[in-house]
């Protein structure tokens, strides 16, 4: 049960850690590997924050400041494109607006 | 009677005031990124801080004065002078670690940016210890600090396996990758779990509380048991960001991340969970940490001291506590991101381990204060090789973390 809710919640954010590897594919060295893998670290942190907050999990305020956290260390990352959905999903949170995190988690997730 | 439930407080005490913020980032940290491959290294601590502390009991039981006083007694204030202000500048950095712990706890809970909280918390710091007494302080907060058994509890709800994490405790792995790191996080680790505040607080304490040789047994038991499970509770610490963090790529850069690896055990519990974590643990040892400070200026100096005094009648020794808590939040007013201070504070005290130490196991082998309780050669010999391995390793590790090799 625990591992299986896990496992779900990290699809998305596996999927947004993908894309942020796929789009920095060419050639890197071990400074890139390391900026790419923190770059991945936060895409996840940002995803499971959003799903943790759906749940009732974890409060508004935590994952707004954890989002904004997110799309700043993206932003100034090797791939700052990677912050924009998670600056969407931060504004969606502001809103309260669970439908529009759900529709952004789960384009995430089929993306 | 009475001996055994001072043995029981004192094990509890121990367990509940073990974790502090060095404890949490940097097992947090290496669960994360190296899985299990770092529990040896809060083993290697934890024998090590097991017979400092044995040592800090015995030595103020049997000599009846703090470390710190004998060592300004037995070799002089220039001898005195490098290692004091060395470990006031670490304890000065940590403290500001732990303060800004408390005050990112509080941020995740409310959504006020930390340094927000930095004012409100310090003066919560300072009011404690000018009011309470000794006993209050010490007991009190680690009896609160027992909220952090909650990460032993997911250990058990997330289903690690028991053998591999016995095989990763006693036999020290080398990654293929991020050696360098993992470098750094080994001695940051070791240097969480043997700060020289910690027995510099228990010596000081041994002499408030007024211990006598009847102590010799209770300080045994309750150094080795009470090191022993609060050492689990870091050990926990690791397990479960190895189980939750690391399968899902989230390296913990900071506390944000940090907050998320409770939730798979518990719920919406884990999150608040591990926000009192933080906060108490923390708390607690900002306050052991202001405390051991204005013990080690006082005693450095001769002043007054005692935390059970009227601060009229230990003036200086207040006022040192009073500039400690405030220099340490302009620092966090600065906004250093409070997980990487911490970090680098558990290297560097790393680094002067052996500043601290030495002089103390001089006295530890001195008959004129030790009498018939001088240390064994096997206790000298083990303290020795782990504090000046840890040292070593720190010296390598530091330049490596900061310039970026892998």
């Amino acid at each position: 049960m625990l591992s299986t809710d896990y496992d779900a919640n990290s699809h998305a954010g596996m999927r947004l850690a993908a894309l942020v590897v796929l789009l920095a594919l060419a050639g890197c060295g071990d400074q890139r590997a390391a900026e790419l893998e923190s770059a991945n670290s936060w895409s996840v942190t940002a995803v499971l924050a959003a799903r943790h907050w759906l749940r009732g999990e974890v409060p508004s305020a935590y994952a707004r400041r954890t989002l904004k956290r997110a799309a700043e260390e993206l932003a100034k990352g090797p791939l700052p494109g990677a912050a924009q959905p998670v600056e969407e999903l931060r504004a969606a949170i502001e809103r309260r607006d669970r439908a529009e995190v759900r529709a952004l988690l789960s384009e995430l997730a089929g993306g | 009677m009475k001996r055994l439930l001072a043995i029981g407080l004192g094990i509890v005490t121990s367990i509940g005031g073990f974790l502090d913020a060095g404890s949490i980032a940097t097992s947090a940290q290496a669960g994360a990124a190296f899985g299990y491959g770092l529990l040896w290294a809060v083993a290697l601590g934890t024998v090590c801080v097991i017979f400092l502390v044995e040592m800090s009991g015995r030595f103020a039981i049997v000599s009846g004065h703090t470390i710190t006083d004998a060592i300004r007694k037995r070799f002089g204030f220039p001898a005195l002078a490098a290692p004091f202000a060395v470990t006031m500048l670490v304890n000065l950095l940590v403290l500001a670690s732990e303060l800004g712990a408390v005050c990112v706890a509080l941020e995740l809970a409310t959504g006020i940016p930390f340094q927000f909280w930095a004012v409100p918390v310090a003066i919560a710091l300072w009011l404690l210890l000018w009011v309470a007494t000794f006993d209050v302080v010490e007991e009190g907060t680690a009896l609160l600090g027992l909220v952090t058994l909650c990460f032993v509890v997911a250990v058990f709800k997330l289903g690690a396996e028991p053998a591999e994490l016995m095989r990763a405790t006693l036999v020290p792995t080398l990654p293929t990758e991020e050696r360098a790191h993992y470098l750094f996080l080994a001695v940051s680790i070791v240097g969480a779990t043997i700060a020289p505040y910690l027995f510099l607080f228990y010596s000081s304490g041994a002499i408030e509380d007024k211990w006598d040789k009847s102590y010799l047994l209770p300080n045994r038991v309750v150094a080795t048991l009470g090191m022993l499970f609060g050492a689990a509770i870091s050990m926990a610490v690791i397990v479960v960001a190895a189980l939750t963090l690391k399968p899902q790529g989230v390296r913990v850069e900071d506390y944000h991340q940090a907050a998320l690896m409770l939730i798979p055990a518990f719920g919406h519990w884990g999150f608040k969970l591990f926000l009192a974590s933080l906060a108490i643990a923390c708390f607690g040892a900002a306050l052991e940490l202001s405390l051991a400070s204005a013990y080690a200026a006082a005693q450095t100096f001769g002043w007054n001291w005692g935390e059970d005094l009227k601060p009229r009648r230990a003036a200086r020794f207040s006022v040192a506590y009073t500039g400690f808590i405030a220099v340490a939040t302009l620092i966090v007013l600065a906004g250093v991101n409070p997980m990487k201070l911490t970090l680098f504070s558990m290297a560097i005290t790393a680094v002067i381990l052996p500043l601290t130490v030495l002089p103390f196991l001089l006295l530890m082998n001195d008959r004129i204060y030790m009498k018939d309780h001088v240390n064994s050669r096997f206790s000298n010999v083990v303290v020795v090789l782990i504090v000046f391995l840890s040292a070593v390793l720190a010296l390598v590790a530091i330049p490596l973390e900061m310039f970026g090799s892998q």
